[in-house]
């Protein structure tokens, strides 16, 4: 379910220019929709909502690690930079988890 | 981002600034803020697609398989991992080059913000609302956030002369 909804977002993000517009796609909420459905369904409501709270520090550690990723792309190649990008989601999210969550 | 110039008619001096003369070409139809290309569709390879589908239902099981191991509240963070960067990233480098990459993770930053929003509405109407209506405003918050920071950004850099 996951995959499909990250299929159906990355042909909406094929479809639309430009490139600045396209990009906003690449950080649709496809597994957080497909997630939350399959919680709220197969476990409970209590659980999705939770899910759900956790996801915004997951959020905010992606706005920092797009943004990190930024100045790299002048300097290392795609996939050196997707990995940096994930290495300072990782970290951010860590330092959110036990910030506010824990 | 490097700084603009502060020229008297506001062209910037980067490399993907319009040259001189040439803003009111580049403010119209030749750099709309959204356009649509169909065609584009039929130049989307199966492959493409199928690594995202990959990574995207790779990244939701890790996702289940974390939550119902560590709990709902570490789960929940890996709902917002970027799953289809790495793929989109890459893909992109081998098809059209490194300033369109830029511009991409560009409006994924937009995108980001998007997210936020919409982890906010879905906490605040999951378990008040129908699951699935709560997850239409929650897309909706998604669309509304990303989509108004990319259209004030993108005019802002338009009114530039940058050609988007």
């Amino acid at each position: 379910m996951g995959g499909t909804f990250v299929v159906a977002f990355a042909l909406v993000g094929s479809v639309v220019k430009p490139k600045r517009f396209a990009g906003l796609f690449s950080a649709a909420p496809s597994v957080a929709i497909a997630n939350l459905l399959i919680t709220a369904y197969s476990v409970d409501v209590f659980e999705t909502h939770q899910d759900a709270r956790s996801m915004i520090v997951g959020a905010v550690a992606m706005i920092v690690a797009a943004v990190l990723g930024l100045p790299l792309l002048r300097r290392l190649s795609a996939l050196r930079t997707a990995s940096c990008i994930a290495g300072f989601w990782f970290v951010t999210a860590a330092i959110g988890y036990v910030v506010v969550l824990r | 981002m490097t700084p603009l110039s502060k020229d008297r008619d506001g062209k910037s001096r980067r490399s993907e600034a319009a040259p001189r003369g040439d803003s009111k070409k580049v403010t119209s139809r030749e750099n709309p803020l959204v356009a649509l290309d169909i065609a584009q569709l039929r130049q989307t390879h199966w492959q493409d697609l199928l690594i995202r589908f990959i990574f995207g239902a790779t990244i939701s099981v890790a996702a289940g398989i974390v939550g119902s191991t560590l709990g709902a509240k570490v789960g929940g963070i890996l709902l917002a991992f970027p799953a289809i960067l790495p793929a989109t990233l890459t893909l992109i480098a081998k098809e059209d080059g490194g300033q369109h990459l830029f511009h991409d993770l560009q409006g994924t930053v937009a995108g980001a913000f998007g997210l936020v929003g919409f982890g906010v509405v879905a906490a605040m109407t999951i378990g008040r609302l129908n699951v699935l209506v709560a997850l239409t405003l929650a897309l909706l918050a998604w669309c509304v956030v990303a989509g108004t920071l990319y259209l004030v950004w993108a005019t802002w850099l338009r009114r530039r002369g940058v050609k988007l």
